[in-house]
């Protein structure tokens, strides 16, 4: 049902506005640095690493980008579902001929559609600076960082970004079925990184600690693969809570 | 499943609500007939509210069975929902719609909702289109749940204390929509509410509820013209020997003996003077405000 799509843009359009100010914003601040460096500096001799700084420049404010939209990310979770408790609109709701998992399936496909567009919208960036980097370099006949080391060392932080913006997300749903501040719920998504890392780290180094060596896999894996597990656990309860709960 | 009287629109049987140890409704029992306006009554947090959001399936019965429109509402709530309109005591519609957006959004749920009912009602009312929700004041609040509570053509219509809070003019305005819309004689009404003069001028049948139990259902005809405050005078150092049946509630003050009947009869008053010793006896009409008043008080004597 389109009303329910539009009434979850609506509902959620400040946390909208917040996701694509945090989205922009580093590269808002690396082209305003430039502008004042052309403008007032008139430089733009950056020296024989010429390709570095150009590479930093833009590559710098893509992860700021992107780990700025990890906040994105936990709001949506923690507004989805709290949101409307929180101001009392989720019993005007209840009032009308919607059930329960309508009004669930919506939720979810306008996070989930949302995460999935910021997600996307993000690689699409990335892959547009990586393009443009070779197109720039390789025509000047330089080109020090071949495409496979770029791909080694963009592919690990994407990764662990995308896990931790899962787990965040989900954390945030799973609390936002049943507590009635969205603030709460947004904070508790955000601190769950740090949660689910001491916990692994913990693990690895207090409670058993030939970890790496008998698994054979560094803790950051095991952060990784506890992220993977515990996400769609989390969203999985946070969604039966929802359908289950009486009061609206 | 289906309800056991043809004409029988609304039917609690049994029906009770509790919340961890507190019991909000205990053993509710009560039909309303197709076309008639129920009236239900009692002080705050006596379980009315609780009884119209379980009617609209908002919350569970924990006891008993509920039949609405030949439907049980555990079992059907989104069909029922559909037939029925909800006036909430507070409104919650999002606060950033547009009473145009609030109408457009509601509309897509209902196949039945209709379009020259919702215009004349927002005319009547003066709700302009582009108001925001928020900028409503408590009285155009009220009227905008009303027009959404009316304009899918409802089979009933729950009233939850609709007009608390709101001042005259806007209580008329109100309580005018809703009589415009009874004139259709196959809407069902439930309403509930505090303002008793309105609940006397609207409904037809009434129930007095208190701490989750129904104490009394009649017509509201048949409960103005059966109960009765008598006033005696006692003789001198006496006090009251026999209370009539069905007393509601009495009180002793010097020699004046109040005493509420539930089944007055025109000789009643005879009865009392030779089973008591009283000098002289009066009978007063009530209202329902006295009514209700008499009916709490005695309850809460019991107890």
């Amino acid at each position: 049902m389109k009303a329910l799509l539009w009434k979850e843009y609506r509902q959620n359009r400040s946390v909208l506005i917040a996701g694509v100010v945090a989205f922009v914003l580093p590269f808002v601040i690396v082209i305003c640095v430039e502008l004042y460096r052309d403008l007032f500096w008139s430089t733009n001799n950056w020296g024989p690493q010429v390709w570095q700084v150009w590479l930093e420049k833009w590559l710098v404010p893509t992860m700021g980008s992107g780990c700025l939209s990890l906040l994105t990310w936990a709001l949506l979770g923690g507004y989805s579902l709290t949101g409307e408790r929180y101001d009392r609109s989720a019993e005007f709701l209840a009032y009308l001929p919607i059930s329960r998992r309508t009004a669930l399936t919506h939720k979810i496909i306008f996070n989930v559609g949302t995460c999935l567009i910021i997600y996307l919208l993000y690689r699409l960036i990335l892959a547009g600076i990586v393009a443009a980097y070779y197109q720039k370099f390789s025509a000047e006949g330089r080109l020090p960082v071949q495409p496979n080391e770029l791909a080694d060392m963009i592919a690990p932080p994407l990764l662990y970004m995308t896990a931790t913006a899962l787990l965040m997300f989900c954390v945030a749903w799973l609390f936002s079925s049943f507590l009635n501040s969205p603030a709460i719920d947004t904070c508790i998504g955000l601190a769950s990184p740090l949660i689910v890392s001491m916990g692994v780290w913990f693990w690895a180094w207090v409670v058993d600690p030939p970890f790496e060596s008998a698994r054979q896999a560094p803790a950051e894996e095991w952060y990784l693969y506890t992220c993977l597990i515990l996400s769609p656990l989390a969203f999985l309860i946070g969604s039966l809570c929802y359908v289950r709960r009486t009061e609206p | 499943m289906v309800s056991e009287a043809p004409d029988t629109v609304i039917e609690l049987k049994n029906v009770a609500k509790v919340f961890g140890s507190t019991t909000a409704v205990r053993d509710l029992s009560f039909c309303v007939p197709k076309g008639t306006a129920f009236g239900l009554i009692g002080p705050n947090g006596a379980g009315k509210t609780t009884t119209l959001k379980m009617m609209m399936g908002i919350l569970p019965c924990t006891n008993g069975r509920m039949n609405i429109l030949g439907l049980d509402v555990s079992s059907h709530p989104q069909t029922i929902k559909q037939r029925l309109g909800y006036v909430p005591e507070q409104n919650f519609i999002h606060r950033w719609m547009r009473v145009g957006e609030a109408i457009n959004f509601c509309r897509s749920f209902y196949p039945t909702w209709n379009e020259p009912l919702c215009g004349e009602m927002l005319k009547r009312f003066d709700l302009g289109g582009g108001k925001k929700v928020r900028h409503l004041s408590k009285g155009m609040l009220a009227k905008l749940s009303l027009v959404l509570a009316l304009a899918h053509d409802p089979e009933v219509l729950i009233l939850d204390e609709p007009m608390g809070g709101l001042d005259p003019i806007a209580r008329e305005e109100f309580l005018e929509g809703v009589m415009a819309n009874l004139a259709d004689q196959h809407r069902t009404v439930v309403f509930s509410s505090h303002l008793l003069g309105d609940v006397q001028r609207m409904v037809q049948t009434v129930g007095i509820i208190d701490r989750g139990e129904l104490l009394t259902l009649s017509s509201m005809d048949n409960l103005l013209k059966e109960t009765k405050r008598i006033r005696g005078v006692l003789r001198d150092g006496c006090q009251p020997k026999q209370p009539p049946a069905h007393t509601i509630w009495q009180r002793v003050q010097g020699r004046e003996w109040l005493v509420t009947v539930g089944n007055f009869t025109s000789d009643l008053p005879l009865q009392l003077k030779s089973t008591n010793p009283v000098q002289d006896v009066e009978v007063i009409d009530l209202t329902l405000e006295d009514i209700f008043k008499d009916y709490i008080k005695g309850r809460r004597v019991q107890r």
